[in-house]
């Protein structure tokens, strides 16, 4: 699923002198998705293996739920990358509704279906605030994420101190471990989200001009873009995916606490990258970012298989994003170099 | 303004007294509304609580204010004090190392882990925030596999005293906070090595036709981060008296606030060792007040976000302000009476 607008050019090789085995290997090279695929098939071929356990209906379920949740967080950051802006507060705009989300149902009794709609639209207000301090005042982006992360965060846990919401509907709860014919629900809101997105940038014209913002801001102004409206959209969008990734954790979990998302940072930049993605703007590849995704959630399970300690998690996968970064980078210059 | 001042001169000016100043009449304001309304603000003990956070915090700073002048950033600094705290730590409870080599050895790790970040940046060409993303991971990890996520208690009394230590009543970590920012004065203004790295985050093409090695200069801006992050992991277990993993954690924000607020730009090439400072010292305030007015402290980092946003408003005013100023003298340039094309 590659969205690039008219870059990315791909030279015919003019040589016919070419081996078919060369062929292959350069038609593989040139592949978005290489590094991130032979690393899943490499691990996923070790792990099962050696550990049987790895191909249990229990452990593919809790994988599919890892993948379900990680997935929706880097389609958050997916929207902001793919105008060329980094979106920090992705972590504490899914604290924060995911505490709102607990806290209107069990002091007001909202149902929950409401208070799911609610939560997407708090979470869609706070991006779109994030957008519009960044396009209307003109401040580093940067830093706008930064202080928002911060204030955002602040307010959740000055408004809350602290407390986390456990008493939630039964029905609501129910919907973390539904199947539909096997396939976890919660999977299936995330791949219809990653349609959604996917659809977005490849299908819609604000999807395109969303990515011509992203490449070159300069000349999408130039082009009639209205940049600004762009960059808008992308944080609200990204506002919004991390509310329903927040919601989705909170069905799974069964209660909302103020630890919920502390984690996304890395793997929300991480699993675009490691599908292809640019940080630099104008690229998003939605199907590598799940490809990216599944990667780390089956490094974080074949810990656990292999009984090591959760506490080298961390190492294991900054270790792993930095290879995996290295080879594309040799990945694509090899591609440059050689005028594939 | 002096009438003598030319065009560049006044724009430098403008872009870059801003934020200490502004950073310092913050100061101000906040002392005198906390010595009205806080009796126990201007006590001797709630000064050396000042002193001793913002001790660490000054440092803390110092560390992504050397990396952000020369044009770069690092997400690892709390990774890379937590990483030595706890190395240190180690040393001295379970290896019996004296403190002043197990102190040494910590600044040594943490030079090592800040020129490992330089090295990836200028080897892989990747962007200084996804490395630095990464190995913060890294070295957490380390940190918490080492330890599993228990602290070390059991440091040897030689070393605590260190933390409560006083010179003629000041501490003696704030006079090495001072020290530190004294040195990293000296070699910003003075030394050649500190221009060019300046000039590196200036304009990297820029330098590199001048003739100043871009790389090296980038693995060692790291390395320096790294260091002062080691530093200022060391100087709070010696006042904590504890080697805790989870140190480090919290400082993120702080490390690019005081910076931001203090008026480093975080497009590179400008640095205030006294903006830094004064940015540290507001941010400790800000906290100290809160605690002083019997306010929540959750709040504390909701206010640490507005004023990092207003300090980058204040920053884009004066970029704002410049803009206008080369406009204006653009305007000037072009002689009044030449009759203008196609009129």
């Amino acid at each position: 699923m590659t969205a690039t607008p008219g870059s990315h050019s791909r030279l015919p090789d003019g040589s016919r002198s070419k081996s078919p085995a060369l062929r292959v290997w350069h038609a593989f090279a040139r592949w978005d998705l290489a590094s991130v695929g032979v690393a899943l098939v490499a691990i996923g071929l070790v792990l099962s293996v050696a550990v049987p356990a790895f191909h249990s209906a229990y452990n593919l379920r809790s994988l599919s739920f890892t993948v379900a949740v990680t997935g929706v967080v880097a389609l958050g950051q997916l929207a902001v990358l793919s105008v060329g802006q980094f979106n920090l507060a992705l972590t504490a705009i899914g604290a924060m509704v995911g505490l709102a989300f607990g806290w209107i149902i069990q002091t007001f009794g909202v149902p929950w279906e409401v208070a799911v709609v609610l939560g997407v639209m708090f979470g869609s207000a706070a991006g779109a605030l994030q957008g519009a301090i960044i396009v209307y005042t003109g401040i580093n982006p940067f830093i706008v994420s930064l202080a928002l992360a911060a204030s955002y965060f602040g307010a959740m846990l000055g408004l809350s101190r602290g407390a986390s919401y456990n008493r939630l509907p039964p029905s609501f709860v129910a919907l973390g471990r539904a199947a539909i014919i096997g396939v976890p629900l919660l999977l299936v809101i995330s791949v219809a989200a990653a349609v959604a997105v996917a659809v977005l940038f490849q299908r819609t014209v604000t999807g395109r001009r969303l990515l011509a913002t992203g490449a070159n801001e300069r000349t999408a102004r130039m082009s009639g873009v209205i940049t600004r409206r762009m960059i808008l959209i992308a944080h609200t969008l990204s506002g919004a995916l991390a509310a329903l990734a927040a919601v989705m954790l909170v069905a799974r979990l069964g209660s909302a606490q103020p630890s919920l998302g502390s984690e996304w940072l890395l793997p929300s930049f991480a699993a675009p990258v490691l599908g292809g993605s640019l940080l630099t703007g104008g690229r998003v590849l939605v199907g590598g970012t799940y490809l990216g995704a599944l990667l780390l959630a089956v490094i974080a399970n074949g810990l656990v298989l292999f009984g090591v300690s959760a506490y080298w998690y961390q190492t294991l996968l900054g270790v792993v994003l930095l290879v995996a970064l290295a080879v594309e980078r040799g990945r694509q210059s090899y591609v440059l170099r050689n005028q594939l | 303004m002096t009438a003598s001042e030319t065009g560049p001169a006044r724009r430098r000016r403008v872009r870059t007294t801003g934020g200490p100043l502004s950073a310092a009449i913050g100061v101000v304001i906040i002392s005198a509304v906390l010595s009205a309304v806080a009796p126990q603000f201007l006590s001797l003990d709630n000064f050396q609580v000042i002193a001793y956070s913002l001790a660490n915090l000054a440092v803390v700073a110092f560390a992504q204010m050397v990396v952000l002048a020369a044009g770069g950033m690092d997400l690892s600094v709390g990774a890379i004090g937590g990483l030595t705290a706890v190395i240190v730590g180690g040393l001295m409870e379970t290896l019996h190392v004296p403190p002043v080599p197990a102190v040494l050895a910590g600044i040594l790790l943490g030079a090592v882990c800040g020129a490992i970040n330089g090295i990836l940046v200028v080897r892989t060409g990747l962007s200084a925030f996804i490395v630095t993303l990464a190995t913060a991971s890294v070295y957490t990890g380390l940190n918490l596999g080492i330890t599993s996520g228990k602290p070390f208690y059991y440091l040897p009394d030689s070393f605590k005293v260190i933390g409560g230590m006083t010179v003629a009543g000041v501490p003696l970590l704030f006079i090495v906070m001072l020290v530190i920012a004294a040195a990293l004065g000296l070699l910003f203004s003075q030394i050649g090595l500190g221009r060019q790295l300046l000039a590196v985050g200036a304009n990297q093409r820029a330098a590199e036709l001048a003739g100043v090695p871009v790389a090296r200069s980038r693995v060692i801006v790291h390395g320096l981060s790294g260091m002062l992050a080691a530093i200022a992991g060391i100087i709070l277990t010696a006042r904590l008296g504890v080697a805790q993993p989870t140190i480090g954690t919290d400082w993120l924000l702080s490390s690019f606030a005081a910076p931001i607020i203090g008026g480093t730009l975080l497009s590179g090439g400008y640095l205030s060792i006294p903006g830094v400072v004064f940015g540290a010292l507001l941010l400790t305030l800000v906290a100290n007040g809160l605690v002083q007015l019997n306010i929540d402290p959750y709040w504390t980092q909701l206010v640490s976000g507005l004023m990092i946003l207003a300090a980058g408003a204040i920053d884009r005013v004066h970029a704002v302000t410049v803009q206008r100023l080369e406009r204006a003298e653009r305007f000037a340039a072009i002689p009044v009476s030449a009759p203008r094309e196609g009129s």
